[in-house]
């Protein structure tokens, strides 16, 4: 896209706004331009009536966003958490990696502010660690996982007709094979590393962007603004490119937030079930696994702290996803 | 006597996260039962709010902040919303101007208009059952019997709103709030409604609140006219004192702004330059004071009063006297030859509808439509059959010379924005030929084809639609240019310079997002961007329709302007004849698909041939109270049968009163009514040329 031009410049000084740029004359004051003797000044008032203040639209968005007292503590959230596993662990060493005995399941105090697990690895580094897997999973999958949908939702939306068809019933068909049970039996065998644990969850939770994309596509395509750059005789992939992809970029990005709490979700219950990442990595899915043989033994700190973690990170996720999409919503609001 | 409706000195505020919007403020106004009061008003001016705050029906974070409502001396200002709530739908009702919105989707027809008597008075199933009979009788419902277990989508838009308006009479109220009950529905249809409503009020006695921005549609039936603006009443007077001799400037410039059917079109409108005021931070003194060309120092200072007696009051230190009088012409080119051309084409009787690309009087038409088809299929089934077919646009034929304008009209539905879309190419026609200069352009492909659109352009209705919300106004303006390729960098700058100094934007609207301006000027972009390639043919297809009524004059002024100075042709399509008329040279009447009436504004006005335009002309509502009062009749009974199976022979048969037999065998063909008139009726209401029907067989 040009830069926007300097419009103080002199090249872009226009001299008389109410004076007939062809003709040269001055229309008649019933016309709508106001007399030499208006209090307000003569020719005071475009025609059209003043423009409003600027507000560009993104800082309106960042102004509804930041109004949204819910959201910002979920960005809170989020920024902590980011913090606490990739800064975390230069900052605080903890045992993750020599299986100890003699430190197994102690209580919280001491060397280990959140105890120590039946390997005797300490917790607080292990949660570090796990939360750099929740994010580096989450934003892998959702990414792979928005690329694929919008993609194909955009394919289907655009071309219509029997491929549309076609492709939407695939669609249908897999959204109606169980996602954990599919994911599942896929992960038994390509698991154990960030990127193939991201493939698996990316490649099998594209299909509802891909449908949100496609409807998204369907109403964009009848709108006027498409129409007319037709009627200017653009092409299909000037249509596509300059207008249907940026408008539809706001289902995009709400989308993805979601995406990343699901695929963090998903990566909980794939540890869980002893499927996650193998030694020395680890995930909160698989810390809450193991531990829950010992929750009736009264080692809560084995639970709760990575459960919290887990919660919290999710929920904000959610909660920045729900605030985002009222914030672009605004956007576009019609006055 | 006690009036029915007495408001006094109300004001309504409506709080917003970051602001108060001060909707409406010290209103006052007496409605006796039997009378009408019109309010008429802009959108935004606080006229909805008014009425909403009678029923205590205002929206989220709003609240009355004083004065008082009675309603036959009760005072429902603090009344507890029990008691409001026994009030609503009983002793006051209301319409609303969506009757598709309105009408809960998953009851019948009889169950809702129940309703309200079930919930206000004591009976039984079967009473209530008897009284929505006799009401929907009382709108003129047809068969109402048979139509009680009916949903609302099985109506008709002109039938949903007689049922909404039965609900709101169920109970008998004493006042009744009618917040734009014809606003959404076709004129043809608008007249049936505004008619019914005049009569119910007369037989049941009811004051009725007339909330609307037509100042056609008080003119005929409000006893009492209130102007509001930017949340004040600033004038008040019998309908047809402030007809004759308004006071306020506003009065003076609204109803100044509205083009009529019977004027001289060459004449500018009054237009009101600027915007309304932000009801979040009104200014102080007269509101009206930074859009009026009387306003003094006085008028920024202070706010004036609403001042003058009983009769006729007025808020204005500088009142005018009376309607202004449309001097200035809008012609400062001369458009001479185009007259001439067609003057000279008016001689040759079979020039309007000849053979493909013949050259007649050594004038080329520019745009030639010859029996152009376009119907959209209607499919059904798992393998997407074709059922049937909408048959939008069937068989017209037109021609139209360069640098004329022509205007298209007619009932929604009738296949005209298809048209429109079909000449530009967003359609293809089924069969028929689109010409531009003699080459059929949409028969090309790639390149050739993209090169040839630049010629025809389009303006579309909505201009919140229309503008590709995330672009600059730089960016959509330079985008035509940058599709066909047109000049270097530099150049494109200052062009589209040059346009939106035209448009009236200030260059500051370049680096501006749509959102961030108002429909009026969203309009103007989008004019902006059709010009940008110069074309020689623009449709503009409801350009002002979806305006506010002092923004339309703006619009039309402008378009007109640009017209002549560019020497374009334009195809300007409306619902609304006055406005086709203002801006168009020639106009095309049509009605299901068919061109029934060709001619030029006059002949359409004057002399019209066919029973459908005569009609059409009967129903528009024209503000002037004496034309309205002096209406006997409705115009045009019944409503448009459906595209998908349109009726026998003559399109118009079923609604038309001089219908005879021959009318549902033979199709009529285009006849000529002298010159260039031409309209499709076996029984026309003008005598057509006895020789002329020989050349014309092509159109059939």
């Amino acid at each position: 896209m040009t830069e926007p031009p300097d419009i103080n410049s002199e090249q872009w000084r226009v001299e008389h706004p109410w004076e007939d740029p062809l003709t040269g004359v001055r229309p008649d004051p019933l016309g709508g331009i106001m007399p030499a003797d208006h209090p307000l000044g003569a020719g005071g008032s475009l025609d059209g009536g003043d423009l409003q203040g600027i507000s560009s639209g993104w800082r309106l968005a960042l102004r509804e966003f930041m109004s949204n007292r819910l959201a910002v503590l979920g960005l809170a959230v989020l920024v902590f958490f980011l913090l606490f596993s990739f800064l975390g662990p230069h900052l605080y060493h903890g045992n993750t990696t020599i299986s100890n005995p003699l430190d197994a399941n102690l209580a919280p105090g001491g060397g280990h502010p959140i105890g120590t697990d039946e390997n005797g690895f300490d917790e607080l580094a292990r949660m570090m660690q796990g939360g750099q897997a929740a994010f580096e999973v989450g934003v892998f999958a959702a990414v792979i996982a928005i690329v694929i949908g919008t993609l194909y939702g955009a394919i289907a939306g655009l071309v219509g007709g029997f491929l549309d068809g076609l492709m939407m019933r695939l669609v249908d068909v897999l959204l109606s094979i169980p996602f954990l049970f599919i994911v599942l039996v896929v992960s038994t065998k390509y698991s154990g590393s960030v990127i193939e644990i991201s493939l698996v969850l990316g490649v099998f939770s594209w299909l509802i962007p891909a449908r949100l994309v496609r409807g998204e596509v369907l109403t964009l395509r009848e709108r006027d603004f498409v129409s007319a750059a037709r009627v200017m005789g653009g092409s299909r992939t000037r249509i596509v490119m300059r207008h249907l992809i940026p408008n539809a970029m706001s289902v995009t990005i709400v989308n993805v937030t979601f995406l990343i709490a699901d695929s963090m979700l998903a990566l909980a219950y794939l540890g869980a079930l002893g499927l996650g990442l193998s030694y020395p990595h680890t995930s909160w899915g698989d810390m809450l696994g193991q531990a829950s043989t010992y929750v009736q033994n009264g080692q809560w700190w084995l639970v709760y702290p990575v459960g919290a973690c887990l919660v919290l990170v999710v929920l904000a996720c959610n909660l920045v996803g729900d605030a985002l999409r009222d914030a672009i919503d605004v956007r576009l609001r019609r006055r | 006597m006690t009036a029915a409706l007495e408001i006094s000195n109300l004001s309504t505020e409506i709080k917003l996260s970051r602001s108060t919007v001060h909707a409406v403020g010290n209103v006052g106004l007496t409605i006796n039962a039997g009378e009408t009061l019109g309010l008429v008003g802009e959108s935004g001016s606080g006229k909805s709010m008014l009425g909403l705050s009678v029923l205590g029906l205002l929206p989220n974070g709003g609240h009355i902040t004083g004065g008082s409502i009675k309603i036959e001396g009760q005072e429902l200002v603090g009344l507890p919303e029990k008691e409001l709530r026994k009030l609503r739908g009983d002793r006051v009702a209301m319409i609303f101007q969506d009757s598709l919105s309105s009408l809960n989707p998953t009851k019948t027809i009889g169950q809702q208009v129940a309703e309200p008597v079930r919930l206000h008075r004591d009976v039984t199933q079967r009473e209530a059952m008897e009284r929505v009979l006799e009401v929907l009788d009382l709108v003129g419902l047809p068969k109402p019997k048979e139509r009680l277990a009916d949903f609302p989508h099985q109506l008709s838009g002109g039938l949903r709103q007689r049922v909404m308006i039965a609900i709101a009479l169920a109970c008998d109220p004493r006042v009744l709030l009618a917040d734009e009950p014809t606003t959404a529905l076709d004129v043809t249809i608008q007249a049936q409604i505004l008619r019914l409503l005049d009569d119910l009020e007369q037989r049941l006695g009811m004051a009725t609140l007339l909330v609307t921005h037509d100042m056609g549609v008080v003119a005929g039936r409000a006893n009492r006219i209130n102007v509001m603006y930017a949340g004040r009443i600033v004038e008040s007077a019998p309908t047809e004192l402030l007809f004759s001799s308004m006071r306020h400037p506003y009065t003076q410039a609204l109803l100044g702004s509205i083009p009529r059917l019977e004027q001289d079109n060459t004449k500018r409108l009054l237009s009101i330059p600027g915007l309304p005021p932000d009801l979040t931070n009104p200014p102080t003194g007269c509101r009206f004071a930074a859009r009026c060309r009387f306003a003094t120092e006085q008028c920024l200072q202070q706010e004036p009063p609403l001042t003058g007696d009983a009769q006729h009051a007025f808020a204005c230190w500088n009142p005018v006297d009376g309607p202004a009088e449309l001097t200035e012409s809008v012609a400062h080119a001369t458009r001479a030859p185009v007259q001439a051309a067609r003057a000279g084409l008016g001689d040759s009787p079979s020039i309007t509808i000849s053979g493909p690309g013949v050259t007649q009087n050594g004038i080329k038409p520019l745009l030639e439509i010859v029996n152009v088809v376009r119907e959209y299929p209607i499919t059904a089934g798992f393998l997407r059959r074709q059922v049937n077919s909408v048959k939008a646009v069937s068989d017209v034929t037109l021609t139209i010379h360069s640098g004329e304008s022509f205007g298209l009209v007619g009932e929604s539905g009738c296949g005209k924005t298809s048209l429109g879309k079909l000449i530009v190419g967003i359609e293809k026609p089924d069969s028929g030929h689109i010409r531009l200069a003699g080459e059929d352009v949409f028969s090309y492909r790639g390149t050739k084809l993209r090169k040839a659109r630049r010629d025809l352009q389009m303006m579309f209705q909505d201009p919140f639609g229309s503008l590709d919300p995330r672009m600059r106004v730089n960016a959509i303006l330079q985008e035509p240019l940058q599709i066909q390729n047109i000049g270097s960098q530099r150049e494109r700058d200052e062009k589209v310079r040059g346009i939106l100094d035209d448009v009236g934007l200030p260059a500051a609207a370049l680096e501006r997002y749509p959102h961030e301006f108002s429909g009026g000027q969203r309009q103007r972009v989008a004019l902006a961007r059709a010009l940008m390639l110069e074309p020689k043919v623009m449709v503009a297809d409801e350009p002002v329709s979806a305006l506010d009524v002092s923004i339309r004059s703006q619009v039309l002024n402008l378009m007109k302007r640009l017209q002549i100075e560019r020497d374009m042709a334009s195809v300007v399509i409306s619902h609304d004849l006055a406005v086709v008329k203002y801006l168009a040279d020639r106009i095309g009447v049509m009605y299901l698909g068919k061109l029934v009436e060709l001619g030029s504004g006059d002949d359409i006005y004057a002399r019209p041939a066919h029973p459908y335009t005569q009609a059409l002309i009967k129903t528009i509502p024209v503000p002037d109270p004496a034309v309205e009062k002096a209406k006997t009749e409705v115009g045009i009974r019944g409503e448009l049968p459906s595209p998908i199976d349109p009726p026998s022979g003559c399109r118009f048969r079923t609604r038309c009163p001089l219908a005879q037999q021959i009318c549902s065998e033979v199709e009529p063909p285009l006849r000529r009514f002298g010159g260039e008139h031409l309209a499709a009726c076996h029984f026309p209401l003008q005598t057509p040329e006895p020789d002329a029907e020989s050349s014309l067989t092509t159109a059939g």
